[in-house]
């Protein structure tokens, strides 16, 4: 009885145990991408029924997770290139990394709102890095399959990534005029 | 002997550290250059409390937080979008669901056949009378979203069939298949053979697989005593909810063929078997 398939019931019940966990987690991923409350939500929705979709191909006991967030990494491509009909050749944000000189210490006294706050303005490509590592606890294998990158550019990505994002904040703390720094190294 | 790393080394490698991605004896290494070098240690114990303070952050901030109602909102949604796939259309993608609807179209259509009038002349006689399509149409909106009739359900379900299967019925999946053989010379497999019962009626009932395409074969044997044989002349087609149903009263009794094929392909199915059947009155 092997050639019968599961029933819509069963797929239900495997998808509702396995994926819909997950959904606070697109949903903050979901935010990172989006910057919007409502785009996020749509972001999640599109995702969420697409993995609905396509749970045929999701390998019972792998990391459903990852795999959720894969699909919602190219379902946002697909947004993006809609929105901007523009295709990169080359990423802009890879040169501003380059630039950045060194790291001064990152002060004690940080508010949630500070840290989220330099977060958002570390440039995308790296912001995702650091997220899906620092913030999600996914690892560089699987950071490189959800952005479909080599494994070489996530750890570069998020080397570079975590710099700006000291930087950013010891730059607050200088205009707020904080002190006693967590020391970070220079150079 | 080990190396002894160096400050420069030691950021290079601090970065995967934090991520717990390096392999043991480099973990090691960095542990130990940590604990000879307070500049470092100190560096990295920052790097650390900058990466749980990021996750505290996003964790206790409102905006990251999945709103109660659209969770709740979404679970429906799903829920329903996964769920109604369980109409007939979705039986023909899922061939587990695809058997037990089987069943309860051929019922439907049986109960159906009761009040329909035979034609004296031709082979094939399509569409039935309004009442039927009427009494289909009411019954499949029921029917379609339960499946609790037929035997196969209990059996896909890994439990105990309810309902002791004929003896005979093995021999009647042969009688079946053998003919659709012979008839279309193409890969033909018994997949399983049963009794099932809908509202008291027994139905024998067949399932092959013809190539791609999977029929269902009821046979109604107390139909024997109710319907007589015209030899298996009359063909009645039918389609409802996107499967072809093909009737006939065979020797045996009424005889349903069910199948995603193509009308024509369904009713000389059912004509090849209606062939095989003429004169015998048991199988």
């Amino acid at each position: 009885m092997g050639w019968f398939r599961e029933s819509s019931e069963e797929k239900w019940e495997a998808f509702a145990e396995e994926a819909m966990p997950h959904m606070p987690d697109l949903y903050r991923v979901a935010v990172w991408l989006t910057k919007n409350r409502d785009e996020a939500e749509d972001l999640v929705q599109e995702t969420m029924f697409q993995a609905l979709k396509s749970f045929h191909r999701y390998e019972m006991g792998t990391n459903c997770r990852a795999w959720l967030v894969t699909i919602m990494y190219n379902l946002n491509y697909k947004r993006i290139a809609k929105l901007t009909k523009l295709k990169l050749v080359d990423d802009p944000e890879e040169r501003l990394a380059e630039t950045v000189p060194f790291e001064p210490s990152v002060p004690e006294s940080l508010t949630d709102e500070s840290i989220i706050a330099a977060l958002k303005d570390v440039p995308d490509s790296f912001r995702s890095v650091v997220v899906l590592s620092d913030v999600e606890e996914f690892s560089y294998k699987e950071i490189a399959s959800i952005l479909d990158i080599p494994m070489g550019t996530v750890m570069s990505r998020l080397y570079r990534g975590r710099r700006i994002l000291r930087q950013t904040l010891a730059g607050q703390a200088r205009e707020y005029g904080f002190g006693g720094g967590l020391r970070a190294a220079e150079g | 002997m080990v190396k002894v790393m160096q400050c420069s080394e030691f950021r290079e490698l601090s970065e995967a550290y934090l991520s717990d991605e390096l392999l043991v004896e480099t973990n090691l290494r960095v542990f130990g250059h940590m604990e000879s070098c307070p500049k470092c240690r100190e560096d990295f114990a920052a790097r650390r409390a900058l990466r749980s303070r990021m996750r505290e952050a996003v964790a206790a901030s409102p905006e990251f937080a999945i709103q109660p109602a659209f969770e709740t909102r979404m679970t429906a949604r799903l829920r329903e979008e996964a769920l109604k796939g369980r109409g007939w259309a979705s039986l023909l993608a899922s061939p587990k669901m695809l058997v037990p609807g089987f069943a309860v179209v051929l019922v439907m259509f049986f109960g159906g056949l009761v009040g329909l009038r035979m034609l004296d002349s031709g082979s094939i006689v399509a569409n039935a009378n309004t009442s039927l399509s009427a009494f289909l149409a009411e019954t499949s909106a029921k029917a379609a979203g339960s499946h609790d009739h037929c035997a196969l359900k209990k059996m896909q379900r890994w439990e105990s069939k309810e309902i002791p299967i004929d003896p005979a019925a093995e021999q009647t999946a042969e009688a079946i298949a053998e003919p659709i053989r012979a008839s279309f010379a193409s890969d033909v497999e018994i997949l399983h053979s049963h009794d099932c019962m809908y509202e008291g009626k027994r139905f024998s009932h067949v399932i092959v697989r013809r190539g791609t395409h999977v029929l269902s074969v009821f046979f109604d044997r107390e139909g024997k005593a109710k319907f007589a044989s015209d030899g298996g002349g009359h063909i009645v087609s039918e389609r409802e909810g996107g499967m072809q149903v093909a009737s006939f009263v065979a020797p045996v009794g009424p005889v349903f063929v069910v199948s995603d094929l193509p009308e024509a392909e369904n009713l000389s199915t059912a004509r090849a078997l209606s062939d095989a059947l003429r004169g015998r009155d048991s199988i």
